[in-house]
């Protein structure tokens, strides 16, 4: 007799369920097992099936409790140093985007800049609080207005640890001599913006003719200039979505076969105007799909330059492999304002961007200390008590627990609170139709679809990634 | 190839046997130059003079030697600019593979304490290698040795290849000190099936004991390398050992699957043994995917660059050892030989290869 | 399904949880049967087929609670 590492389940369709352990293993069965694991009447298969599969053990200590525990630790990952900061050398932007109601200041405006002591400040604070490592993502506002406080914190980083690299986000409106100095050494990261077709991030963005050449003439010179360390985030809104083979056309344009496929999330008052509804969610979800689709159409023959969905990798990698836990957004426990922080222009230190505009729209001050004074160990303990999925009552019943995350902030954001019930969030919603999605492609008989997984995962050939049981 | 155990002459034969450092200035444990004379280099050892010659194109100074005055030679133990430093500890053996490239002999001659001495005068930071026979027929002094060392000698690494069948429950506290994170432990499987594994290894139960050990040494938090090897009789079942792995072995640290080394007993059972990947790639294909799908690190040894398709190459290491490593004459025209792992020395051929060729 | 019901705990947990899940509608327990209240026709198999995973997922939470806190144990040993 063995005794089975406790199963959730979850439904993929009216006949088959998704079975899966805390430690993330999982398989594929039917409302029969379900039955005979409820009347706890496992068949003499079932207990083979189970063993042979690491998810059951015979003693205390055997090869299977072993592999459970290892797995179940791995998942589990203790707070690290900070390694990844983002800095908000200025508030002022020269564009005025319609989703950015709360993260700019005007071009002009006096005030929205890190003064000299701060500069001083977060350079202090920085050599306190990164060990070795460190990756420093510029954003704004615009931070190229800032040029001079950019190059002064690189030389910085360069000079006090052992590895830096740096990712500057900016919407490419000027691109001048200086600017391409900066980016032209090689730990130097562009990331921009990219709705789509010109028309359609004139509309979002650019507003005028002008300004759209402007961007796409830049985009294409610094494409130019640094090949693949430049790469662009679309931002799509549910009203106004493009034809998934354009936009995957767009971006091939300018050889970006890696795409994050991301919804627009209004903060504050933009909020109450662009509301979300269970319809624009379900819009999002078939266009989602749909480009997945076209990628792994489009992936066919393909070995090495394919199209992939950032964001489904990483759950495909969350759902196969213990311990692959770099995203911020999709982890659990999920340390925040640990490895993670983000500096405004005003020093104030937050555990994530999205924290800071909760900051700014007024709605809760989320900020966990500034350079000047240091970390508030209080504030940042306080965020920790919703951070660990496998503690919520609901999270705990779920099959994709283990791969999932928690984000607190994103739920605070949306909700106004911290503790609705998971099902209700749109963190929940969201994740479960990916995650469902993975198991869709990966339970396929497809082999176009098998394909493409085994290129999204760096396989040499592909496999069967999910067991089931009959 | 490079020559492991030079012929010597010293002034007095009856000196017994010793380690030594072979430096060209006077320090702790040296045997200094003092003169060269053409080829031949004249060591200084307290009062004994030795007299070697420099093998062509290898500079033996650094390296720690074991000096047998009796048996006119001096061992190369550990060479200071090699990464490929191993210690035999033993030449007993509880298995007999049915391709061990070192077949084990009844007899043992208890070296401990010229290793302890020859670790302790290593290079800054290097990874020592200790094997046999099967070095954990002498657990107790082996844990010893390591403990010792790394006491005094923090700073270098260790490689212990072991069957595996001697940890036991009461090893896991004394195995989760410190000392014992400096350790990787290679351990060969070389299928999930017991009977294939065991008779492979020629020892009935090593498998069941192999799936006992290895949780006590994952509960001890040893570092584990697990070692398997291509061959005719375990290829077939590779994606089903690979699929073993990554459900029931996910603390291991790494997988190697290495190609056969055509010395010791593989030498005259070649044929019965060796399988050529190259005409049939799907097995080793299925495996490192399977393992790679679940995030297991896996590196493919003793495989030439040009045997396997582009998909396995990125998994492919630069590894037979340098003083085993050679190329065939083809190979100079080739344009990856530089990061190729090449091929054994006594058996420097693609003849056994049906694809394969400059690339 | 023929399912024993024997821990009220548990039937106050699937209650708890339908009532969650349906907002809307009006979930009771009458010390026989669970009810949901005001489900269109066409809903019917689905909403009813909810209810039975929730009863099965609460009663299997119940009774694995003990491996599951034991399975801890052994992880911080």
């Amino acid at each position: 007799m063995s005794s089975v590492f406790p199963l959730r389940f979850r439904r993929l369709s009216e006949s088959s369920l998704v079975f899966a352990n805390e430690a993330g293993q999982f398989f594929k069965s039917n409302d029969r097992f379900l039955e005979r694991l409820d009347n706890e009447k496992l068949t003499k298969s079932d207990q083979e099936f189970l063993f042979d599969h690491a998810m059951a053990s015979r003693r205390a200590g055997d090869i299977n409790e072993m592999s459970y525990l290892h797995r179940l630790a791995s998942r589990l990952r203790p707070p690290t140093d900070l390694s990844y900061v983002i800095l908000v050398p200025t508030l002022r932007c020269d564009l005025a985007c319609s989703y950015c109601q709360v993260s700019r200041a005007a071009i002009n405006a006096k005030g929205f800049d890190w003064s000299d002591e701060t500069l001083l400040n977060v350079k202090s604070y920085l050599s306190k609080s990164v060990s070795k490592r460190i990756q420093v993502e510029f954003q704004g506002g615009e931070p190229t207005l800032r040029l001079d406080l950019m190059s002064q914190i690189m030389d910085f980083c360069r000079e006090h640890f052992e590895e830096s690299r740096f990712i500057i986000c900016t919407n490419l409106s000027v691109v001048n001599e200086a600017f391409v100095d900066i980016i032209s050494a090689e730990d130097v990261f562009v990331s921009s913006s990219l709705d789509g077709s010109p028309d359609l991030h004139r509309k979002q963005r650019t507003n005028t003719k002008s300004q759209t050449d402007e961007f796409f003439k830049n985009f294409s010179r610094v494409g130019e200039l640094i090949g693949d360390r430049l790469s662009a985030l679309p931002t799509l809104d549910s009203k106004n979505l493009p034809a998934p083979s354009d936009f995957l056309d767009t971006f091939d344009h300018y050889n970006m076969r890696s795409v994050f496929l991301r919804p627009v999330v209004y903060h504050g008052f933009a909020r109450k105007r662009h509301p979300t509804s269970k319809d624009h969610q379900s819009v999002w979800q078939k266009f989602y799909e749909a480009c997945i689709y076209e990628m792994i159409a489009r992936n066919i023959g393909e070995t090495s330059d394919f199209y992939e969905e950032y964001y489904l990798t990483l759950i495909l990698k969350r759902l196969l492999r213990p311990g692959e836990d770099n995203h911020i957004d999709l982890r659990s426990p999920n340390w925040l304002g640990y490895d993670h922080q983000l500096i405004d222009y005003d020093g104030r230190i937050y555990p994530s961007d999205e924290a800071r505009m909760m900051a700014r729209t007024g709605q809760v001050d989320l900020s966990i200390g500034d350079v000047f004074a240091g970390l508030d160990e209080e504030k940042r303990g306080a965020l920790q008590g919703r951070a660990f999925n496998a503690l919520d009552p609901w999270c705990s019943q779920c099959p994709y627990q283990a791969a999932c995350g928690s984000d607190p902030i994103d739920d605070l954001a949306r909700h106004g609170r911290a503790d609705v019930p998971k099902p209700a969030t749109a963190y929940c919603q969201k994740h479960l139709h990916i995650f469902d999605f993975a198991m869709k492609l990966i339970y396929s008989e497809d082999k176009k679809n098998q394909h493409s997984l085994a290129l999204w995962l760096g396989l040499p050939s592909p496999i069967f990634l999910g067991d089931v049981l009959q | 190839m490079i020559e492991l155990s030079l012929p010597a002459n010293f002034s007095d034969s009856s000196h017994l046997p010793f380690i030594a450092k072979l430096s060209r200035i006077d320090g702790h444990q040296t045997a200094t130059l003092v003169g060269e004379i053409g080829d031949e280099l004249m060591f200084q050892f307290q009062d004994l003079t030795i007299s070697i010659v420099q093998p062509v194109g290898e500079d033996i100074i650094g390296d720690i030697v074991f000096v047998e005055p009796a048996y006119n030679r001096v061992s190369r133990w550990i060479r200071e600019r090699s990464d490929h430093n191993t210690l035999l500890v033993t030449e007993r053996c509880d298995q007999l593979c049915i391709m061990c490239s070192q077949p084990p002999k009844k007899s043992h001659i208890d070296m401990f304490t010229f290793m302890e001495q020859a670790c302790m005068l290593a290079p800054q930071n290097m990874m020592i290698g200790f094997s046999g026979g099967e070095p954990l027929l002498y657990k107790e002094q082996l844990f010893a040795l390591l403990e010792k060392v790394h006491t005094v000698r923090p700073d270098l690494k260790f490689h212990v290849l072991t069957n595996a069948q001697h940890f036991e429950e009461d090893d896991v506290e004394r195995l989760r000190q410190t000392a014992f994170k400096s350790v990787l432990w290679g351990v060969p499987l070389y299928a999930s099936d017991p009977s294939t594994h065991d008779s492979i290894v020629g020892k009935i139960g090593a498998f069941e004991q192999l799936v006992t050990s290895l949780p006590i040494m994952a509960r001890a938090g040893l570092q584990i390398e697990l070692r398997s090897v291509l061959l005719k009789q375990n290829y077939h079942e590779f994606e089903q050992l690979s699929r073993f792995i990554s459900s029931k072995l996910p603390f291991v640290s790494v997988w190697a699957i290495m190609q056969l080394e055509r010395i010791g007993f593989a030498k005259n059972r070649w044929f019965e043994q060796f399988v050529d990947h190259s005409e049939n790639s799907e097995p080793l294909m299925a495996a490192v995917s399977v393992a790679k799908s679940v995030g297991l690190d896996i590196s493919l040894y003793n495989i030439p660059y040009c045997t396997v398709p582009q998909k396995l190459r990125g998994f492919l290491s630069q590894s037979i050892s340098d003083w085993k490593r050679s190329f065939p004459a083809d190979c100079e025209k080739c344009s990856v030989k530089s990061i190729c792992t090449g091929f054994f020395e006594w058996h420097s051929t693609l003849e056994d290869y049906k694809y394969g060729g400059v690339i | 399904m023929k399912h024993t019901i024997e821990d009220a705990q548990i039937i106050q947990d699937v209650v708890d949880r339908l009532g969650v899940i349906y907002p809307d509608n009006l979930v009771e327990y009458d010390d026989k049967f669970i009810s949901i209240r005001n489900v269109e026709a066409v809903d019917v198999p689905n909403v009813r087929q909810v209810a039975l995973d929730q009863l099965i997922r609460s009663r299997y939470d119940a009774n694995s609670a003990n491996l599951r806190n034991m399975l801890y144990t052994r992880l911080l040993r």
